[in-house]
């Protein structure tokens, strides 16, 4: 199986690799925060039902508008990765087809249900939907990790090619479930220290938004231990060749995760503490790393058959200042009219 | 080629995109025009200060939220992951094309999805200035959203400038940007009030609700017409070629076609029906059918435009199957070791049918599905065996460019066609059964070498008349042959006899009622232009007849013939006796000769349907239904339907036909003769083949019923191509003359062949059909045997006097046919209908077949033997 492109019109890449894989480490960092605060909120919302379903109706109103953020933000992650990996990203899809396609319809049927779950969080039945959403959403993510999983091991691919009607799974793999519960627990740490943030402004006047923001650090720490273990799971199922890169096996991935670890560190103290803004800026730092150590990975699995410098390019400079322009106006716009909403909160 | 195929089967054929596309599609338009929609509804409400309108806007957005960012963002999402399944080469052509433009388009999404939050939680938190600006802010984004996104889908059906300069800017702007721009824009308004009337019906408060009917009907009829011109100006701006498939070539879009401005007239009225103050069931029933409409509008417009890029996914860079032409070169070479996941890369007959399959997921799944609602292969392909699949995949692509051309070596195509016709359609080729033939017992006439004073030569005009049968649909040729008859005193010195005598020519029994067997004469009216009687044909001869003189000869052109004996049996060689007598009426001489005809054309393989007749001759109704319903759907023509009511065509009344079974019709001299339109667009799908093409519908084929190449060239194993060159090149020969005369269509024709005994199309040398045919003389030099390979092939006769029917010998006495033998029956001939009648005049005045005077045998006529060349060089060897 030949794995090199042949170039021809429509097969060179617009603009730098780097600038691509600076644009996709960022989206997927963003997107994957957003993801797992809809996730985690979810999660928590249903396991954390509490006296008169607090948690829940704190969350629901919420829930909806992360699912729709990390949908948004869903869009450059798949089109950068696209764009870089796309020979192996959609020969991964098209093996596995059947769950991948049906992957923006249980995203679909969750954010429905976390609509449906919005203003009803605070009745005893309501768990139900957000148990309907929230196994939407792991269904979703198992999907993810094992599409994303057979785009970097195409040894794997003349087997999953037996699978000609699209059922290729991965899940022989052994980082597969270390992988998926990696997400998992850090969707839960993230989730808790959302509910956190969304609790601080009101716990300075409201025992109970207290509560929740008690709960939901009582989330974060205790999901961000689990991660040793799991992380260290996920890191000694990975291997060996890749594994030795994240202890100066490769300085990027080294460095990068060792920064990861130490930001995930002082988050924790942070949260520890009851810092919860400075939690959260360490955690998003943190997921940063982690989200530049996952790059490093990709590549190094695919090392053997690919690496970006094989990409013919063709950059063109002016679609790429509109790009950046179009970008810095709309959130300038997006900036605005929050900061409207959020005035105006203050203001009545 | 270098991705896996998803093997879907029911599904496939786009289901999936189709499905999502449309949805999405419809929703997201309204996301557009909904916007403008949110934003002038409040600037009213606030006007008007009425509470109940606000209230009603409120949930309405609510309604709005969840439509356009819970379906239309994910099943935008989904377009993405379908088509990367479905087409994961032009996915990533476009992905990296344009990587900025949808990275921008992005941009504009996130803008929508934060504007329209702040619009929806803020209703009563804004000031109404604040909140307005927000509203309008959204549509913004949700318009320029529209923009980029409409580049990247114009540049799929005209990429413009792109393929030559690269570059980002030309792809984008392409022809059809702008009026995409205002035609989706303007589909947007239309549907922001489709919608508004379907929750404006919730609303309680009477003077609201009928104030949001009155203003939703304001913005679906105003955006009908604009949607009209915007939709003429959209195609307008298409290159030429597929403007005229969205016009009028494109038969398969023809009930979209129709549809669209139906559709903008109903949803014009029904909006304004919905303004009426209907009872409220009713208008909710309404609302519901205006969306449908809606729907249906988007659908359309979407499935006309897809089938408008077809073959191309992105024209000139993809094709449907997502495969690049610059991946697929060479075309002929073999396909399956080029591709990266085909599990079979050479074929075997074990895995023939595997291999096809193989070749069916890489080359038609992309857009035919097995038993699927979306262009279901069975629905094209189930009249057909492998043979005729096998001609349609070597013609795909090349006349009719709705198909990408068929990618692989013969073997595989024939793989393919085996697998389409018995792996999907269960068609096995039925076990080859000898056609029956009943060899016709003929009883030699008498002759008396000592004492006969008159000989008689008589052959038949053609060594056979080829017609289909089919009248009642139509008629290839007006059926029956000529005789042709040359009467010689014999002497030492013989003379022809021309004065004094009369020679008459009588069908056998059996062979006498040639109407009971042929619907010819019943449409003879619309055929032929007159009503002829029973048995009578258009040049007034009957089965028995008075043949005319003319110079040395008698001819009787034009008998009625038909292949049908009154028994029953197949006889496409009935006997006719004729006789000469002087002007006493005292007998001179008699002889027999065969006026062949034959229906024995195998449309069928192609056009489906069976045999018409004796399972083995004649081309049945079905299948010439179907031959005409081809004709319509790519020449505009309704001759089926004229044809179903009762009026059938004959194809030489408008394609100009030299042959003498024309009627005399003169056709329509801007038309392609008929001779070259059928030879020249069916070559297209008969490439590479030798005879075989030949006899598929001339009734050659050494197995068939008729076997008309029967002469001594068939068993010297010398077939049609010889002398007529193959397929390609006898169709070019025609088309060339077509083409010297000013006919656009021999051009249209022309391209996709390749000559095959020259080396390129200019070596071909025109010829006039019936008038030009290959000279005998090119391979036989001065009458001698020729050389081995010799070919006749691309020399032809100047006109039709330097036929081989209508020569004769040196002394201008004698035809050559006389003694040589009617045209493809040239003596010693030779097929399952017996020796006798196949050479009746050697056996009736030599005994033995042969050239007549052959062997020295010029007795025959000169009572003695004889020396010299006197008839031609040569012939005494």
């Amino acid at each position: 199986m030949s794995h090199v492109l042949t170039l021809a019109p429509g097969m060179a890449v617009t603009g730098p690799p780097g600038l691509y894989e600076v644009l996709l480490v960022a989206a997927f960092a963003a997107h994957v925060l957003l993801v797992n605060v809809a996730l985690g909120c979810t999660l928590i919302a249903l396991f954390s039902p509490g006296t008169g379903r607090a948690v829940a109706g704190a969350l629901a109103k919420r829930l909806p508008i992360a699912v729709a953020v990390a949908v948004n933000l869903a869009i450059p992650v798949l089109l950068f990765a696209s764009v870089l990996y796309g020979q192996y990203l959609y020969t991964a899809a098209i093996l596995s087809a059947v769950p991948w396609l049906s992957l923006f319809m249980v995203v679909m049927i969750a954010y429905g249900l976390l609509y449906v779950f919005q203003p009803r969080a605070a009745r005893p039945g309501a768990g139900w939907i957000a148990a309907g959403a929230g196994a939407l959403l792991l269904l979703a993510s198992l999907t993810l990790v094992n599409v994303s999983l057979l785009a970097v091991r195409p040894d794997l691919w003349p087997g999953a090619a037996a699978q000609a009607g699209g059922t290729a799974l991965a899940v022989g793999d052994p980082t597969f479930l270390p992988r998926w519960l990696h997400f998992v627990t850090a969707s839960l740490a993230v989730g808790g220290l959302a509910l956190a943030l969304f609790s601080q402004k009101a716990a300075r006047s409201d025992a109970a938004a207290a509560d929740r923001l008690r709960l939901g650090l009582r989330w974060f720490g205790g999901a961000t231990l689990a991660q040793i273990p799991v992380g260290l799971w996920f890191l000694l199922s990975l291997p060996r060749p890749i594994m030795e890169r994240f202890f100066g096996g490769h300085p990027v991935t080294t460095l990068a995760f060792m920064l990861g670890l130490g930001l995930a560190a002082a988050a924790l103290l942070n949260a520890w503490r009851g810092r919860v803004g400075r939690a959260a800026f360490f955690i998003v730092a943190a997921v940063g790393g982690m989200a530049v150590v996952r790059e490093q990975v990709r590549q190094a699995y695919l090392a053997p058959h690919f690496t970006l410098d094989a990409l013919p390019v063709a950059t063109q400079i002016g679609p790429i200042v509109m790009f950046l322009a179009c970008l810095a106006a709309t959130a300038l716009a997006a900036i605005w009219a929050i900061s409207l909403y959020r005035r105006a909160g203050q203001r009545g | 080629m270098e991705f896996p195929v998803w093997q879907l089967s029911t599904f496939g054929g786009g289901f999936w995109i189709i499905l999502i596309a449309v949805l999405h599609v419809f929703v997201a338009h309204f996301a557009v025009g909904g916007g403008l929609f949110l934003v002038l509804t409040e600037a009213k409400a606030r006007r008007l200060g009425s509470k109940p309108l606000l209230a009603y806007l409120h949930r309405h957005t609510r309604f709005f939220m969840l439509l356009t960012m819970v379906f239309g963002g994910l099943s935008g999402v989904g377009i993405w992951l379908t088509i990367s399944l479905l087409s994961p080469q032009a996915t990533l052509f476009l992905v990296r094309t344009f990587a900025w433009g949808w990275a921008t388009e992005w941009t504009f999404f996130a803008g929508e999805i934060a504007a329209l939050l702040v619009y929806y939680y803020g209703f009563d938190r804004l000031d109404a200035r604040r909140h307005m600006l927000v509203g309008w802010l959204y549509f913004a984004f949700a318009f320029l959203s529209l923009f980029v996104v409409n580049g990247i889908v114009g540049f799929m059906l005209t990429p413009g400038e792109w393929p030559v300069s690269q570059d980002f800017w030309d792809g984008l702007f392409n022809p059809t940007f702008w009026p995409g721009v205002v035609l989706r824009t303007v589909l947007g308004l239309l549907l922001a009030g489709l919608f508004g009337f379907a929750t404006a019906l919730g609303i309680p408060d009477e003077e609201a609700r009928e104030t949001m009917l009155r203003t939703s009907c304001r913005w679906a009829v105003a955006a009908a017409p604009l949607l009209l011109l915007s939709g003429w100006w959209y195609v307008g701006a298409l290159p030429e070629p597929v403007r005229a498939f969205f016009l009028r070539r494109g038969s398969e879009i023809a009930a979209y076609r129709a549809a669209w401005p139906a559709l903008l007239l109903a949803v014009a009225a029904g909006s304004m029906a919905l303004s009426l103050r209907l009872p409220l069931g009713l208008r909710r029933v309404l609302a519901g059918l205006l969306l449908l409409a809606g729907l249906g509008l988007v659908g359309a417009f979407e499935t006309m435009r897809e089938a408008a890029r077809k073959p191309w996914l992105i024209p000139g860079l993809v094709w449907a199957t997502d495969i690049r032409p610059s991946q697929a070169a060479p075309y002929e070479a073999p396909l399956l070791p080029r591709a990266a996941w085909a599990k079979i890369k050479e074929i075997t007959p074990e895995n023939r049918l595997a291999a096809g399959a193989e070749l069916f997921t890489l080359q038609c799944l992309g857009c035919h599905s097995v038993g699927g609602p979306v262009k279901d292969i069975r629905n094209y392909t189930s009249q057909i065996g492998a043979e005729g699949v096998e001609a349609y995949l070597t013609g795909q692509g090349k006349l009719f460019t709705q198909m990408p051309p068929f990618l692989g070596s013969p073997d595989e195509r024939a793989a393919l066609a085996a697998y389409v016709a018995q792996g999907i359609n269960g068609r096995y080729a039925p076990k080859a059964k000898p056609v029956e033939v009943n060899p016709v017992e003929v009883a030699i006439p008498p002759f008396d070498l000592e004492n006969a004073s008159h000989l008689l030569l008589a052959v038949g005009e053609l060594g056979v008349v080829a017609m289909a049968g089919c009248d009642g649909s139509f008629s290839l040729a007006a059926p029956g042959n000529g005789l042709k008859a040359v009467l010689v005193k014999r002497d030492v010195l013989p003379e022809v006899v021309t004065q004094g005598a009369t020679v008459r020519y009588a069908a056998p029994d059996g062979a006498k009622n040639p109407a009971a067997h042929l619907p010819f004469w019943k449409y003879a009216k619309t055929l032929v232009g007159k009503t002829l009687a029973g048995n009578t044909s258009v040049t007034g001869l009957t089965p028995d007849g008075i043949m005319t003189p003319a110079g040395k000869v008698f001819t009787a052109a034009g008998i009625p013939v038909s292949p049908y004996a009154d028994d029953g049996t197949v006889n496409p060689y009935p006997v006719f006796t004729v006789t000469a007598a002087d002007a006493a009426g005292a007998p001179l001489a008699a002889t027999k000769a065969v006026a062949a005809v034959s229906t024995e054309m195998g449309c069928k393989t192609c056009h489906g349907g069976s045999w018409g007749e004796a399972e083995a001759t004649g081309v049945a109704k079905p299948t010439a239904e179907a031959i005409l319903a081809v004709h319509d759907k790519r020449n505009g023509t309704k001759l089926a339907q004229t044809a179903a009511l009762g009026e059938p065509v004959a194809c030489f009344g408008c394609h100009t036909d030299a042959g003498p079974n024309a009627a005399g019709l003169p056709g329509r001299p801007e038309l392609l003769t008929l001779s070259a339109a059928v030879h020249g667009f069916h070559a297209s799908y008969m490439t590479g083949q030798g005879a075989e093409a030949c006899n598929r519908c001339h009734p050659t084929a050494p197995n068939g019923v008729t076997q008309a190449q029967r002469d001594n060239h068939a068993a010297a194993g010398i077939g049609c191509p010889r002398c007529h060159g193959f397929m390609e090149d006898h169709a070019l020969s025609l088309l060339a003359h077509e083409k010297a005369a000013g006919k656009a269509a021999a051009v249209r024709l022309m391209t996709p062949l390749a000559p095959r005994s020259v080396a390129t199309v200019a070596a071909v040398h025109p010829r006039a059909a019936w008038t030009q045919l290959p000279d005998c003389l090119t391979c036989h030099k001065d009458f001698a045997r020729p050389a081995k390979d010799a070919s006749a092939f691309n020399t032809w006769t100047k006109d039709a006097a330097g036929l081989y029917r209508n020569r004769t010998e040196a002394t201008g006495n004698i035809p050559c046919a006389a003694c040589h033998g009617s045209p493809h029956a040239t003596f010693v001939a030779v097929n399952d209908y017996g020796l006798n009648v196949n050479n009746l005049a050697p056996m009736q005045y030599m005994g033995a077949p042969g050239v007549i005077a052959s062997g020295k045998r010029c007795d025959v006529c000169h009572t003695v033997e004889m020396d010299g060349d006197s008839h031609h060089p040569n012939m005494v060897k």
